[in-house]
Order: C-alpha cells, then sequence, then structure tokens
C-alpha cells in the first residue's frame, strides 16, 4: 500500500496534503504520529465523564490536526461536533460521536495497514 | 548571525512536528504545549525578541491568556505574536487582534505561505526596530549638545554668583512642573508637550544679564544700598538684550524668542508692580510668570549669601500671602497643587523644618552674613572681615569661634564626630613644624571632601576636627567615619612617602545638640586613642534614630 492508496482508503486528500507538505516522508512522520495522539480517546472518555469543555478542547484539536493533514471525512466529522459542542448542543455532540468513531477508526486502520507495508 | 527565536505554542505535538519541520532550517524553534509554559520561557528573559506562533484553543492557559499576559507585562515590544488557531471564527480572530497579535493564520498549515508570513513579519519589524533606533539615538545626542550649551552657559552665570549649583536646576524642574500642571489646569495658554519642554530649557538662562552685574553685589551678604538694587535690577533688561542682540534668524527660532520673555520679564508681577517694564497680569507671557514663580520659590527655599533658606510650607506660605509679590492666581493654584511632589524635589527638606524652630540662632546667623555651609567657595565667598572672624586662615575650615558662636547653642546636628590624628606630635619632631602644617592642611582639605554641603566641619584645636551631620542615617555615618579613617591611612604627603598618618575618631549619633554630644564624643576619642588608628561609635535612641 502506499501513501496515496492509504488516503484514498480513509477518504482523506492526498493532493491536498501533498500541494502542500510537498514531501512524503514528512507526511509519514506525522501519519505516524497520529497514531500514538490521545486526543480522540481524551474526547471519547470526556463525553462519557460529561466534560464537555474537556471534550471541546480534545475534539477541537484532532480538527485542528486533521486540516493539516488533509483527512477529509475524520476533518468533517470532528468539526461538526466541534460546532456542536461550542454551541453547547450536548445531545447533537453525542449522536454524531458514533460517526467520528467510525471515520476515526478508518484512518488509524488504514494507517496501520500501511505502515505495516512500508516495514514489509 | 544568530538565528531568530520561534516559540511554537500548541497542544497538539503533530501541529508542532509539521511547524518545526516547516521552519527548524531557518530559525531556532522551541516549543510549548501549552499557554503557561509559553509564559514561562518568554518570561525566561525580558531582553530575547520572540517571535511566537500560538494556538488558541489549550489546556492549562489559552491563547487570550498568554496575549493578556504579554500585555499586562508590557513585553509587546519584544514578542511578536502570529495566531495560528485553526479557530476561523471572525470573533476569535478579532478578539486576538485587538489583544495585540500581529496576524493570523488559518489552517491547513501551508509551509511556503506560514514561512514567507513569518520572515516577512521580521523583517518589518527589523527595518522599524532600526529606523526608531536611529532617531532616537540622533533626537538624544541633538538633546543633551543643546542641554550641555545651556548648562555652560549658565553655569557661567552661577559661577560669579555664590549661589548653589543647584538654583538653574531647581529652576528648571519647578518650571516644567508648574507648566504641566497649568496645562491640565487649564487651555487658556496653548502649552505644547514641545512648548513646555522648550520654556523649562530656556529657563536655565533665566539670569544670564547678571553677567553684567559686579561681583561684589551679586555676593553681597545682607541688604543692598538703594543705588546697588537698581543696578541688580537691570541684569533682566542687559539679559533680554543679549536675546534681541541675536542674529535675526537666530532671535526668531522659538527658543531664542522663550528665552527673552524669560530673562526680560521673570522680575515681572502680575500687579504691575515689577521690573522692569511693569507689566501687568498677561501681558507678561506665560512663560516668564511661571519662571518667576519657579524662582522666587526656589530662592526661598535655599541658602544665599544673605538669608537662610525657608522650610517648603514657609515659602509657599509667603508666596500665597504675596511677601514675594503678587502672581497669576492660576499659577497659585497650580503650586498649591504640585506642592507635595514639589517638596520631595528638596533637598534637605527634612531638617529645615527643624531649622525653623531656631528662629534666634537663624537671625543671628542672617546677621552675621553666614551660613552653615563649609565648602570652599562659600567660604572664599564671605566677605574678609567674616573670614578673619571665623575661618582658619591655614585651613580654609570653620575655626572654633564659629562653633561656639553659631553651633554650640544649638544647631540642628543628629551625629557628631570628633577626630584627632594621631601623631601630629611626632611628625612635627621628626619632620619639623612645616611639614606638620602641611599635613594638617592636607587633613582639612581631606575632611572638606569627604563630608556634605549640608554638614559642618570645623577645626576645633590643634589637630582635632569636629564634624556635625543634620540629616544622615546611622549606617551611613557610620560608614563615613570608618572611611574618613582609612583615606587618612592613605594620605601621602608630596616628598614624604614614608610619612605615615593615622586618626582616631570618636562619634555620637542620634545627640540632642552638639553641647550635649561634646563631652561623649571626646570621651569616645579617648577610648580609640588608646589603640590608635580606630572609629568609636556610640549610637543614642536606637529606636528612632534610622531616618
Amino acid at each position: 500500500m502506499n501513501l496515496q492508496e492509504c488516503y484514498e482508503k480513509f477518504g482523506g486528500d492526498y493532493d491536498g496534503v501533498m500541494g502542500r507538505l510537498r514531501r512524503e516522508q514528512l507526511v509519514r512522520k506525522l501519519l505516524y504520529k497520529f497514531l500514538d495522539d490521545k486526543n480522540f480517546e481524551l474526547f471519547e472518555a470526556s463525553m462519557q465523564r460529561q466534560e464537555y469543555d474537556e471534550a471541546l478542547r480534545a475534539v477541537h484539536t484532532l480538527k485542528g490536526v486533521c486540516q493539516n493533514l488533509s483527512f477529509g471525512q475524520l476533518y468533517e466529522s470532528s468539526s461538526r461536533i466541534t460546532l456542536a459542542l461550542k454551541e453547547k448542543d450536548y445531545g447533537a455532540a453525542a449522536e454524531l460521536a458514533p460517526q467520528l468513531a467510525a471515520d476515526y477508526g478508518r484512518v488509524m486502520q488504514a494507517i496501520a495497514e500501511y505502515q505495516s507495508s512500508v516495514e514489509e | 548571525m544568530q538565528k531568530q527565536k520561534i516559540l511554537i505554542v500548541d497542544d497538539s505535538e503533530i501541529n508542532r512536528i509539521l511547524l518545526r519541520d516547516i521552519l527548524e532550517d531557518q530559525y531556532e524553534i522551541t516549543e510549548a504545549e501549552n499557554g503557561a509554559q509559553a509564559v514561562e520561557i518568554l518570561a525566561q528573559s525580558d531582553t530575547d525578541f520572540w517571535f511566537v506562533l500560538l494556538d488558541i484553543m489549550m489546556p492549562e492557559m489559552d491563547g487570550f491568556d498568554v496575549l493578556n499576559y504579554i500585555n499586562k507585562h508590557y513585553w509587546n515590544d519584544r514578542v511578536v505574536v502570529m495566531m495560528i488557531s485553526s479557530d476561523d471564527s471572525a470573533e476569535k480572530i478579532n478578539r486576538a487582534y485587538s489583544l495585540g497579535a500581529f496576524d493570523y493564520i488559518g489552517r491547513p498549515f501551508d509551509p511556503m505561505i506560514v514561512s514567507k508570513r513569518i520572515a516577512n513579519t521580521l523583517a518589518l519589524y527589523a527595518r522599524q526596530n532600526d529606523l526608531e533606533k536611529a532617531v532616537e539615538e540622533q533626537f538624544y545626542e541633538q538633546q543633551k549638545n543643546n542641554d550641555l550649551m545651556i548648562s555652560i552657559l549658565s553655569h557661567i552665570v552661577e559661577f560669579r554668583n555664590g549661589e548653589s549649583g543647584l538654583h538653574i536646576q531647581n529652576v528648571k524642574a519647578i518650571t516644567k512642573l508648574l507648566l504641566i500642571q497649568l496645562a491640565q489646569v487649564t487651555d487658556k495658554y496653548p502649552l505644547s508637550k514641545e512648548e513646555i519642554d522648550l520654556i523649562s530649557m530656556a529657563s536655565a538662562i533665566h539670569d544670564v544679564g547678571k553677567i553684567s552685574i559686579p561681583e561684589e553685589i551679586l555676593n553681597k551678604p545682607g541688604r543692598l544700598t538703594a543705588q546697588e538694587f537698581e543696578l541688580m535690577k537691570t541684569h533682566a533688561e542687559i539679559g533680554s538684550k543679549m536675546m534681541s542682540d541675536l542674529p535675526i534668524d537666530q532671535f526668531n527660532s522659538p527658543l531664542a524668542k522663550i528665552s527673552y520673555e524669560i530673562c526680560r520679564w521673570h522680575h515681572e508681577r502680575y500687579d504691575g508692580c515689577g521690573y522692569p517694564d511693569g507689566l501687568k497680569g498677561d501681558e507678561t507671557p506665560i512663560a516668564a510668570q511661571v519662571v518667576a514663580m519657579a524662582d522666587v520659590y526656589d530662592a526661598l527655599t535655599s541658602d544665599r549669601c544673605y538669608k537662610k533658606a525657608f522650610s517648603h510650607e514657609e515659602a509657599l506660605r509667603m508666596i500665597m500671602e504675596g511677601k514675594c509679590g503678587a502672581f497669576n492666581p492660576i499659577l497659585l493654584q497650580c503650586l498649591n497643587e504640585v506642592a507635595a511632589r514639589l517638596k520631595k524635589t528638596r533637598p534637605n527638606s527634612g531638617w529645615k523644618l527643624e531649622a525653623e524652630k531656631g528662629r534666634e540662632r537663624q537671625i543671628k546667623t542672617e546677621q552675621a552674613g553666614m551660613v552653615g555651609q563649609n565648602n570652599q567657595e562659600v567660604l572664599s565667598a564671605q566677605p574678609e572681615y567674616m573670614k578673619l572672624l571665623y575661618i582658619d586662615p591655614m585651613m580654609n575650615v570653620y575655626n572654633r569661634r564659629y562653633y561656639k558662636e553659631f553651633i554650640q547653642s544649638g544647631a540642628d546636628v543628629k551625629a557628631v564626630a570628633l577626630i584627632d590624628m594621631d601623631n601630629i606630635k611626632q611628625i612635627n619632631d621628626d619632620y619639623g613644624r612645616e611639614v606638620g602644617d602641611r599635613v594638617l592642611q592636607r587633613a582639612a582639605q581631606l575632611l572638606s571632601s569627604r563630608i556634605r554641603k549640608s554638614d559642618y566641619l570645623i577645626r576645633y584645636g590643634g589637630d582635632e576636627f569636629w564634624i556635625g551631620s543634620r540629616n544622615i542615617t546611622r549606617s551611613a555615618f557610620e560608614q563615613r567615619l570608618e572611611e574618613i579613617r582609612k583615606s587618612f591611612e592613605e594620605l601621602t604627603i608630596e616628598g614624604y612617602p614614608q610619612l605615615y598618618v593615622t586618626v582616631s575618631i570618636g562619634g555620637v549619633y542620634g545627640a540632642q545638640g552638639p553641647e550635649t554630644s561634646f563631652d561623649m564624643a571626646n570621651e569616645l576619642l579617648s577610648q580609640a586613642q588608646i589603640s590608635k588608628n580606630k572609629v568609636v561609635l556610640r549610637f543614642l535612641n536606637d529606636k528612632t534614630d534610622d531616618i
């Protein structure tokens, strides 16, 4: 699996990220870092505890990262939840959470697959 | 060249890595993962110039808090902030700008754009900084030269006039204080900041016409005769003529015009009873009115050859009551309003209150035309017969008679010391009296240089000196005596390199007056003389004495 295929797999914008960051090596480095990023877990845990400020900050940061990495779908879903939490519409945020989890899972899985194929 | 420092503040490591990757070739990168860390890094040195890339939403301390902190600590000169938040709502961006953020970079980051924007911003800052510095230096240099020339000019006048060299500085400072107040109180007299500076500067030469007044009249202790006074009065007109005689293009400059007004009319009074022209009210330009008041206030609160200083309160009262002629009511109001600040600028304002209590003594001093100052210029300005009576001819310091008549009965001295030379008899025996006398002369010079203008120095007996200080802290007193002792160890007499001088000192701090403390100081001196080259001190009233 190459980087472009990876992006296609999770619905990201490969041309967009390469147009800005230019070097595959840099994008790869950032993707691997994303595997360690704890903001999604922090978001889920905070939602469960109904600590919405913390949840907002986590998903907002996640959104910012997605934006820089042109994650497309994950960016869309994290943006929507960020907006809902900002407007203190916690019900809507909770409803949007499964979509975020699904998009996040796809990104994580695609990156993991990409990583193992590169290492082979 | 050192790399410009950039601080990346973002709670996402991925974003920091991305920015670092873009920037680290050109800049020195530091990272912070929240606002608190950022502030800590910025606080570490208060001179470093930082470029900060600042996220808004962060734990601990968010981006707005950081901007507020920067404002609160006046770091704006050395910290340039570019926001990098992914929150691009107009409200957030506006708030960041209004808190002093220089620019905003939206996401996603485009490395080309990010590095260009940073480079441009830095170039702009560097250029502005260089320009500011250049202008500032130029201005400062010019200002310094102007001040210097005026200072030289005015000191020529003061040099002939036995007055304290501080008079010009004082008049300048008081004039400025009054003008600033005046500009606040009324807009009757249009006073810009530039005009205030100009008038204050010109105030320094208000007495320049005195250069043509004979020294005997300038420095006459006691009253001038009517004829002498008429001559003295001409200094105003003469001063103004010096200005109007300037080449026309120079006379047309604002500084020369204002100087003319000040020189000519700083003795006019509001009711028309002043001189030389008897101008009334606002016929006298405001610059001259203000300098007139500053001049009177400073003259009242300073020692002069013909009078002793009045206290700040006394001087204020005399001016308010019109004892020194009438002044513009608005100016009187201003004087009242700046009184507290004015008092702070007065040297020795502490003891002058005390001085008022000793009216009798003061009158006696005034009659004698002597002032409690020991410095050599003041001494040489005294008339001949006074010198014969009260000044030691060999050493040019006050003698025991002066002590007996003016000090003993109750000068306000807080600290006294008796200083005795340990081995003058030995020196006389070994090297002859002539050398001994030279040692004594050097001793008097050294002591004169070691005390302040407000202190007394008396040659009390053969090789015994008395020093009295009016206002001094105990630690300063202690330190001074120790310095005096040490400086005698280093005293050398030309031609006699092996000659070695030491002194013993007995000092009393916190005494009620000279009379009670003298015996005590004498006793302490005897104790010091047992081991020689020693200071023995006693502090009285321990609790209250440290001012």
